[in-house]
């Protein structure tokens, strides 16, 4: 039977109604009495008593009988509510941190008896809780424990089982992603958050039944009639997992094998046991789970650093999506894998090499911004004058463009996170881009390429017209399809774009030629603010747009964050007050009626009146003001003045608002539109700091902990006496301790400061 | 099986990354645990390219008598089926035939890709884009769970395509987001797969099978033994990898012990599981789905009848389902539908015939069945959404008021219209899951202040 408690009045008389039930565990009620009753009565009494029950929260008469299954949902919610310091509310008398701690130790101890555990410390790890490490605490320097990152299990990402694929030639046909990473905006390969289980466990399966299949067609051990020797048999097993795990088997492994071999073999043939051999070594646990546990010596704050070998593929990890490259393996093979130093050193080295592919650079900033998930927003042709899915998918081609424009200010690599914010040079790129340039290049050179003449200090010159390292690019970044995929930069390949567009363009009017679309892409620049007779595409680009400040005002940014048939200001306020400014936002309650209501006469601004109300209002003033900012475009991405409503009608937009709540002081201020506010944001300590955790958390797997302080403090530092260098703090946090050094603890106790 | 263990995963909050044990594994512990079987749903989704033309399954009768506003809901076992349909004649008790549906949310054109059973815009003329949800054959699969939860069998890949046999990706299903159902394009492939562990056309399967146990308990010692090193809080990571092992190793027994059931129901093999003949292709596919069905190894099979790059030789057409589309050839369009229809109609009878065949609690096995025919481009070759046919036979379980009915849906955009996505809510509905509505809403449809987006009650028993 339920134990209940009434603490309102005071201690005693809770004593006196606990002794009249039933006597659970008397250790347990004596710690319940001592402290945890008392923080109630103290603390929380006020608002969530039987009259006062606000939100619904009643605490008057919750059960401490905990241990047996009892007001469970409620102990989570108040655990969660103390460790966020959420409650009490900041305008109410706070507890003293270690009464704080009694309760949750307490909380948690009863929930481990009922044979339950909270899901706070999971969620803790979630992405989307990684603001609630106190921001200035985290900067503050007061901070003084070793950073370290958990030592840990990490699963395979899909790109990097996309890389290994290729090395298994022939035999992977068939094969089919096993790691799918959820499709979700934001920061998504955690290491805490992936597991392989039975859906990825199937894919593998038959992955490594098609591969083996094809892989023993080719085995001399398969094909013979006789038994193989041990060291043939140990010499294939041991090739095959190299390729397959990365590194030489331990004689424990090749052992193992060799016996199931030898087990199969005598039950079926050499063959059915080979194929199965390599199945299994396919299926070893280290190509599904990265493991870094730390190999090194423990040291005296408890940490053991990440063995050569572990950091040479953290690294490669990192940054390339591949296994280390020969000189990473070198270095952690003879000791110059070492130290911080010895990391530092190899991860300029992959920077600045530009033969080395870093897709995981890229890949950052398009998760942090979210702008690749504009595709996914379906716009209706109809109204949107023009976007096109067919044929092209425009949203998808302004997320190359967005690309682009990321890339050229990290190639610049100065002043990055400001560049990102402010800078109004945009790519406008599509194959008509490409083809324009083509065909102006040919005008400029008719005569001598008419004449059959092509230098190579003019193929050059084409090359750099079109932003080319070499032909490789090209489809890379001009996405050509089927057109003209194999162009190759000859004069006959030039030639064929010119026939193209004299019939394609069905025009002889040079004008025309070079400088506007075709058909097809004619709409493409509108985002950009162009009408179609303005419209110049010749490259080099990019191109300065007026009313626009950096990927928060781009095309693409504006569509990924927008609705279908509006924009939408919630979620624009929310990811400026999550990324940006380190702000905490709950999840909207699940009573919540979260549909706008329609009305012709009111612009969206105006609808959304309906979240100013007081209980709404606590969590949508964090949100609406900043998104409202963002008005001044359509949800095509559009620059506009004026909203339309339908039916012809429209109103002027009204994108004033002002900033609450950042944490600084300077922040804190009204501003007319998103083209001020974003400068002010762009200038600011805490931006940049919070940019600086989201790289964090992207290249460590994880959530930062208060730990982590000593590692962030100083790749800010780096950053600003860097100039504001990406690679500079990137090779900061690379060999930082937090990224070198693991230990082993369970999750809960990883926050408790 | 270590259930301790086990239970303490379900308990274990794992955050985002939470995994649950696999339907198929849940099953076989409840039947453990004592609970009885009850009869399983089945479900057979026949997935034909090229649209089907509303006209072409409506009955002569019905032609032009129902009003566009109102939904039209008569009995459909007084009437006379078109022509070439008749093959279904015996069989209209348990037909239905409904129509009306939109999908406007849904990629119009060649094909809808996913969007046809996931109720979403997806993919590009080539492409099947991307995979948000599992689809709504795959959301009744987890429903009704088996050794073989869910069967994809293909004819051909994907809509434009000359891919032929083996494992093939048409893009139409998906068993969870990201994650595409693979489908088996070549007969006697997906007989082994199927029948192999008790009945093979060689040895091979049969031996494959049992060795592979060797394998799924090599597994599962290394990965315990490894697990010590592990440190603790990780744990949970390498039982999850673990335990997908031993549900393997729990599916090899339960197939070991079914296989005098599996061998007692496999089709006998000829070389029809080998022929190169489309038409031939598709019965065996056909003749496969029904055994598995009637074996219990599975209950629920996707198959992919043809795409429109193929051409039905053997029925005598001259010309791909491309070149009919668009009205190419030597006869009229019309005339080439109706061949395919007598075809594909007679493919639908000899299955039912089969399920017919099987007696089953207080009827047959047809009685517990739907097999549901459809097309990824919906109404036509150039598939525009505004109506999205569908042909069901069998009378599932007696879930719903289907059978025998034949209901067309107001018109898109008057009042009282319906959707696609309300269909697979109403069937979702019907076996087990209680979402309020599945996939995308169409937002035209919302804005109009008609889009009711929830089952559709009149077939709700």
């Amino acid at each position: 039977m339920a134990l209940t408690v009434v603490w309102l009045s005071s201690p005693n008389t809770l004593m006196a109604q606990a002794d009249k039930k039933s006597n659970p565990d008397s250790a347990n009620q004596k710690a319940f009495d001592e402290t945890v009753a008392p923080f109630l009565a103290k603390y929380c009494a006020d608002c969530h008593g039987e009259i006062s029950n606000e939100s619904g929260v009643v605490l008057s008469s919750i059960s401490f009988d905990l241990a047996s299954g009892h007001d469970l949902e409620h102990w989570n919610t108040v655990l969660r509510q103390l460790h966020l310091e959420e409650m009490p509310p900041r305008e109410s008398e706070q507890p003293e941190q270690h009464e704080r701690q009694a309760v949750m130790l307490w909380i948690n101890a009863e929930l481990k008896k009922s044979g339950n555990v909270s899901d706070l410390y999971s969620k803790l790890e979630s992405p989307s809780f990684g603001n609630y490490v106190n921001h200035e605490k985290l900067f503050s320097g007061e901070i003084t424990a070793e950073p370290f990152s958990p030592a840990r299990l990490w699963r395979t990402s899909p790109e990097v089982f996309s890389n290994v694929k290729s090395s298994y030639g022939k035999a992977a046909k068939d094969f089919r992603q096993p790691f799918p990473l959820e499709d979700k905006v934001g920061i998504k390969d955690y290491a805490n958050l992936l597991f392989a289980d039975s859906a990825v466990v199937s894919v593998l399966m038959s992955n490594a039944t098609s591969a083996s299949d094809e892989l023993i067609k080719h085995s001399p051990i398969a094909s013979s009639e006789t038994s193989p020797t041990d060291d043939m048999l140990a010499s294939a097993i041991s090739e095959h997992f190299r390729k397959v795990v990365f590194r030489d088997p331990l004689q424990e492994e090749i052992s193992n094998y060799s016996e199931l071999f030898r087990k199969t073999a005598k039950e079926g043939d050499n063959a059915d046991a080979l194929r199965l051999v390599l199945m299994a070594v396919m299926l070893h646990h280290e190509s599904v789970y990265r493991v870094e546990i730390g190999l090194g010596e423990e040291d005296s704050h408890g940490r053991r650093m990440l063995s050569g070998t572990e950091i040479a593929f953290a690294i490669a990890f990192a940054l390339t999506d591949r296994r280390p490259d020969a000189a990473l393996l070198q270095a952690a093979k003879t000791g110059k894998l070492n130290s911080s130093d010895d990391v530092r050193l190899q991860v300029a080295r992959i920077l600045q090499d530009e033969a080395i592919a870093k897709p995981r650079i890229l890949r950052f900033f398009q998760e942090f911004f979210g702008y690749t998930q504009a595709h996914k927003v379906f716009k209706d042709e109809d109204r949107s004058g023009g976007f096109a899915y067919y044929g092209e998918n425009y949203p998808a081609m302004y997320e190359k463009d967005a690309d682009f424009f990321v890339m050229n200010i990290l190639e610049k690599d100065k002043d990055v996170f400001r560049q990102l914010l402010t800078s109004n040079e945009y790519y406008i790129f599509n194959r008509a881009t490409f083809r324009n340039t083509v065909y102006d290049f040919y005008k400029k050179n008719q005569q001598q390429l008419d004449a059959g003449e092509f230098p190579e200090a003019k193929q050059k010159e084409l090359l750099q017209r079109l932003d080319l390292k070499g032909w490789h690019e090209l489809n890379v970044k001009y996405n050509l399809h089927n057109f003209n995929k194999g162009f190759n930069g000859s004069v006959a390949a030039i030639k064929q774009i010119v026939d193209e567009q004299y019939s394609w363009m069905d025009t002889k009017d040079e004008d025309v030629l070079s400088h506007r679309m075709q058909a097809l892409y004619t709409k493409y620049p509108m985002v950009y603010d162009l009408r179609d007779d303005e419209q110049d595409f010749l490259l080099p680009q990019p191109y300065r747009r007026p009313n626009r400040a950096g990927m928060l005002t781009h095309p693409a940014w504006l569509i990924a964050h927008s609705l279908n048939d509006s924009t939408d200001p919630i979620r624009r306020g929310k990811w400026v007050r999550e990324r940006l400014l380190g702000g905490v936002i709950p999840d909207i309650p699940i009573t919540v009626d979260a549909s706008i209501p329609e009305d012709h006469t009111k612009t969206l601004r105006e609808r959304l009146q309906k979240t100013e109300k007081a209980e709404c209002w606590r969590c949508h003033k964090k949100m609406n003001p900043l998104g409202y900012a963002f008005e001044i475009y359509d949800d095509f991405g559009r620059y506009r003045m004026e909203e339309s409503l339908g039916k012809g009608d429209s109103k002027p937009i009204d994108a004033k608002s002002q900033l609450a709540g950042s944490g600084e002081k300077e922040l804190d201020d009204e501003f007319k539109d998103a083209l001020e506010l974003i400068p002010r944001l762009a200038e600011s300590d805490k931006v940049r700091q919070c940019m600086i955790r989201h790289v964090f958390r992207y290249f460590m797997g994880r959530n930062e902990m208060l730990s982590d302080s000593k590692t962030l403090i100083s790749a800010d530092r780096t950053y600003l006496e860097s100039g504001g260098s990406f690679n500079a703090l990137l090779i900061s946090i690379l060999s930082s301790d937090s990224f070198l050094y693991r230990k082993t603890l369970e999750p809960a106790a990883r926050y408790v400061p | 099986m270590n259930f301790t263990r086990r239970d303490a995963l379900k308990n274990l909050s794992l955050g985002a990354g939470a995994f649950l044990l696999s339907p198929f594994l849940r099953q076989v512990e409840l039947q453990a645990a004592g609970n009885a079987m009850r009869i399983p749903n089945r479900f057979v989704f026949v997935v034909k390219s090229s649209g089907i033309v509303p006209d072409g399954i409506t009955p002569d009768a019905f032609k032009g008598k129902n009003s566009s506003s109102s939904l039209f809901n008569e009995d459909l076992t007084n009437v006379s089926l078109p022509s070439p349909m008749r093959a279904l004649e015996p069989f209209k008790d348990q037909l239905s035939i409904v129509q009306g549906l939109s999908g406007k949310m849904c990629r119009g054109g060649h094909s809808s890709w996913f969007g046809m059973m996931g109720v979403y815009m997806t993919g590009g003329e080539f492409d099947a884009g991307a995979v948000i949800r599992a689809t709504a054959d795959a959301e009744l699969a987890k429903l009704n769970p088996a050794p073989f939860n869910h069967v994809g069998l293909a004819i051909k890949g994907k809509v434009l395509s000359n891919d032929y046999g083996g494992t093939m990706y048409p893009g139409i299903s998906a068993v969870g987001p990201g994650q595409e159902l693979p489908f088996q394009g070549s007969p006697d492939i997906a007989y082994e797969q199927l029948f192999g562990s008790a009945v093979s056309s060689s040895s091979k399967a049969e031996k494959s099978f049992k060795l592979q146990k060797n394998l799924l308990d090599f597994m599962v010692d290394d990965i315990k033994k490894v697990s010590n090193a592990i440190p603790s809080s990780e744990h949970g990571k390498m039982d999850a990898y673990l335990n997908a092992f031993e549900e393997l190793q729990v599916r090899h027994s339960k197939l070991s012990s079914m296989k005098k059931q599996i061998a007692a129901n496999a089709p006998g093999y000829s070389d029809k599981f080998t022929s190169t003949v489309e038409e031939v292709r598709q019965e065996a596919q056909f003749d496969l789905a029904t055994a598995a069905l009637i074996a219990g190894l599975t209950n629920v099979v996707t198959i992919r009848l043809d795409n429109v790059d193929m051409t039905y030789k053997r029925l005598g057409i001259d010309e791909d389902n491309h070149g009919i589309g668009h009205n190419e050839g030597t006869r009229s369009q019309d005339e080439y539908r109706k061949i395919i229809c007598e075809h594909h109609s007679e493919l639908l009878a000899t299955m039912a015939q089969k399920l017919r065949a099987v007696p089953e609690g207080d009827g047959d096995m047809l009685d517990n069945t739907m097999i549901i025919f459809l097309s990824d481009s919906s109404d036509n070759h150039h598939g525009t959404g505004t109506e999205w046919p569908y042909l069901i036979i069998g009378g599932g379980g007696g879930k719903l008021k289907l059978p025998g009915r034949y209901l067309r849906y107001p018109k898109y955009g008057e009042q009282g219209c319906r959707t696609i996505g309300d269909w697979w809510t109403t069937l979702l509905n019907a076996y087990g899951n209680p979402i309020k509505y599945y996939g995308n809403e169409d937002l035209v449809l919302k804005q109009n202040g008609c889009s009711h987006a929830g089952p559709l009650e009149e077939l709700l028993v």
